[in-house]
């Protein structure tokens, strides 16, 4: 057995009681926990969540409403609820934080909304999209998305482009569930026919022969939602290589974001995408943001949606801080004081559904396409104010 | 009719293929945990490096996509070659538990270290336009890429059986993995012959990398990602039955393939009835000899 060597003790020690003495403040800052993933499968997401704040810091400052804000990070490190609501708890008992954010998985948002309860505060989803969670506790407020808003719009997009037959492919898990049904939902209720679905296993890993199985069925649009990584690069070699990217349109949600992109080869070009955000929007917010991630993180550095709801994420707890100045910190209050509010973020005009807390976003149509040799999302086409369905249209 | 023979060429071809790369990737661990009873579950790591070697060599130096493969999987043969003789030779005699920390501990190095040199994210392996094309067989079209796979296998499982069965290394192996005291016994080098035999089995997972990098997406998790698939191939094949692990792989890739195919919400499981059966009625394996079982 290795014992210390003798010196590293008293280091250690000095450490610890040094750890143990909080700084005094003049003013308490107002302290936001992100709970998120820096390591594991979902690793990009922390980085995504922390290039969005730094970038939203940098250009609007460390104040909102007279206080400081300060952000605290943790790392949850793979589908761990578990472990979320450990560190859920350390945040809010030991760092006393005023805020939560972050939440990549739905079950990372699920395992905290109860300490949200008990504690009255808010919490901001960055990244988890499904309908469970804002249900979970009244104090969850989102900076993405409903999932169906993307999927019943991906739907809305086919029949614009005049197509009548769908075959919709999803991974068997709840977030493929639930694009499914409102893929579906709304696909039959514009006219069109759904003439197969099927949900692929979350460990397939040749593709080809559930393409195979849609080739026959001989549809004209195929709708796909599976994760991104190595499941959505082979999903699209198989169907590149059945001709079926070229003869119809392949439509998913996020699957193949610009940063993804260099992981693909051409058989991703003429690839559908329907998605809140979109790299490639030219607003006034959108420019500034990836000027300034370019300027943190250098000139490879490219935004996607978990950045893009991090740093409307950041806006929004800059104004919940904003509307409490003068008084002190009131998580529910602020919550009521932004409801219905709306903004322009870096994905254009947002606006909090006082009724659902969810939002009212524009939904963007991408296709990769290649501009001067490189693979890039080019949006095609967008809609307008698009609402989240309620719990009943999801149900039923 | 023609449908029929459509979707029967389908299954056999892609199932067949993808065997194929299950094959290569696998046999490797059947055959040191053959001979050296040594559960390697690092053994996947090995093929993340191959891959990974590949594509660095064709995206930094511009090296041709076949010339890639096989140096890295020379590369990784002398790798395996120095990890038998520093690492696994120190493992033999210490309990399962052990070696089964070691080597899962060696997975993990690896996979932190290829996250930290090539990102987290999916390292795609651009395919030689020969490859991308598309070949018409029963009035449909089937890409050239899944021939090429076919035809490596198929000149792997022959220079195999060539090895195994008519040079005195593949006497020497079979005796060892046989009975490892009674061939040493006999004067066989059986050090040499598990540090060649770890080599070849390294060199090969570090082909399957390579070759199956299409099927297999490259990412940093691959080493542990693909571990089951390797390890049902090669519980279903049994100890040390090299030669029936061929004709296991390609069972398992054809069944996954029309399971997949026949029952598309169903299909991912068929493969796991078929280990379950095959476990409770011949858990020696399921082609493997009766004797001295």
């Amino acid at each position: 057995m290795y014992t210390l060597p003798k010196i590293l003790r008293p280091l250690l020690q000095l450490t610890l009681a040094l750890s143990l003495i909080s700084p005094a403040m003049a003013q308490d800052p107002i302290k936001v926990g992100v709970i998120s993933h820096d390591t594991g499968p979902f690793a990009q997401s922390g980085k995504s969540f922390r290039q969005g704040i730094a970038a939203y810091v940098a250009l609007h400052g460390k104040q909102a409403g007279g206080r400081d804000i300060e952000f605290v990070f943790r790392d949850v490190g793979g589908p761990a609820p578990a472990v979320a609501k450990r560190l859920g708890e350390e945040l809010l008992v030991r760092e006393k934080v005023d805020m939560l954010a972050g939440f990549t998985l739905t079950s990372d948002a699920l395992a905290v909304s109860s300490l949200l309860e008990k504690t009255k505060t808010p919490g901001i989803l960055f990244a988890a999209t499904s309908p469970l969670v804002p249900k979970s506790s009244k104090y969850f407020l989102k900076s993405s998305q409903h999932i169906a808003q993307s999927a019943s719009a991906a739907a809305k997009f086919g029949r614009m482009h005049n197509k009548e037959k769908a075959y919709i492919l999803v991974s068997d898990y709840a977030p493929g569930h639930d694009a499914q049904k409102a893929f579906a939902k709304t696909f039959q209720a514009e006219g069109g026919n759904i003439i197969g679905e099927a949900r692929i296993p979350l460990n397939t890993v040749d593709f080809a022969a559930i393409v195979e199985r849609v080739a026959q069925a001989q549809p004209d649009i195929i709708n796909i939602f599976v994760p991104p990584g190595a499941p959505a690069i082979g999903l699209m070699r198989s169907l590149t290589e059945r001709g079926l990217m070229k003869n119809t349109m392949v439509i998913g949600m996020g699957e193949a974001e610009d940063y993804l992109l260099p992981e693909y080869d051409d058989s991703v070009l003429g690839f559908y995408q329907s998605l809140y955000y979109a790299e490639a929007l030219d607003n006034a917010e959108n420019q500034a943001f990836t000027a300034k991630l370019k300027e943190l993180y250098g000139p490879n550095a490219v935004p996607d949606f978990a950045s893009a709801s991090a740093f409307d994420g950041a806006h929004l707890i800059y104004q919940m801080v904003a509307s409490q100045e003068g008084k002190d910190w009131d998580g529910p209050a602020a919550i009521e004081a932004v409801k219905g509010t709306s903004w322009n973020g870096v994905r254009g005009p947002m606006k909090i559904d006082p009724n659902t807390r969810e939002l009212i976003q524009n939904i963007y149509l991408r296709r990769v396409e290649k501009v001067d040799g490189q693979l890039k999302n080019v949006i095609v086409d967008k809609l307008e104010a698009v609402l989240a369905p309620t719990d009943e249209w999801m149900e039923n | 009719m023609e449908h029929f023979f459509g979707a029967l060429t389908f299954v056999v071809l892609y199932g067949g293929t993808y065997g194929v790369v299950l094959f290569v990737l696998s046999i490797g661990l059947v055959m040191t945990m053959g001979l050296m009873r040594v559960p390697n579950i690092a053994h996947g790591a090995f093929a993340a490096i191959g891959g990974y070697m590949a594509v660095t060599m064709m995206v930094k130096w511009g090296i041709n996509y076949f010339a890639a493969i096989v140096l890295a999987t020379l590369c990784v043969s002398i790798l395996g070659a120095i990890a038998e003789r520093t690492i696994y030779v120190r493992l033999y005699r210490l309990p399962e538990l052990d070696q089964i920390l070691v080597t899962l501990g060696l997975c993990f190095i690896v996979i932190g270290s290829l996250a930290l040199a090539f990102g987290p994210n999916v390292v795609s392996i651009p395919l030689p336009s020969s490859l991308t094309e598309q070949i018409g067989l029963f009035s449909r079209s089937f890409p050239l890429y899944r021939l090429f796979i076919l035809a490596v296998g198929i000149v792997i499982i022959a220079s195999f059986w060539l090895v195994f069965d008519r040079t005195s290394f593949g006497a020497q192996l079979r005796a060892s993995v046989d009975n490892r005291s009674m061939a040493q016994a006999t004067g066989i080098p059986v050090n040499r012959v598990v540090m060649l035999a770890f080599a070849i089995g390294t060199g090969l997972a570090a082909l399957g990398g390579g070759i199956g990098a299409t099927l297999f997406p490259l990412e940093p998790l691959y080493p542990l990602k693909y571990l089951p698939l390797i390890f049902i191939i090669m519980a279903l094949t049994g100890f040390g039955n090299i030669k029936s692990s061929i004709a296991v792989a390609i069972l398992v890739g054809i069944t996954d393939t029309a399971g997949r195919y026949f029952l598309p919400e169903l299909g991912g499981f068929v493969i796991y009835v078929l280990v379950i059966i095959v476990v409770a009625l011949r858990p020696a394996g399921i082609f493997a000899s009766r004797r001295g079982a």
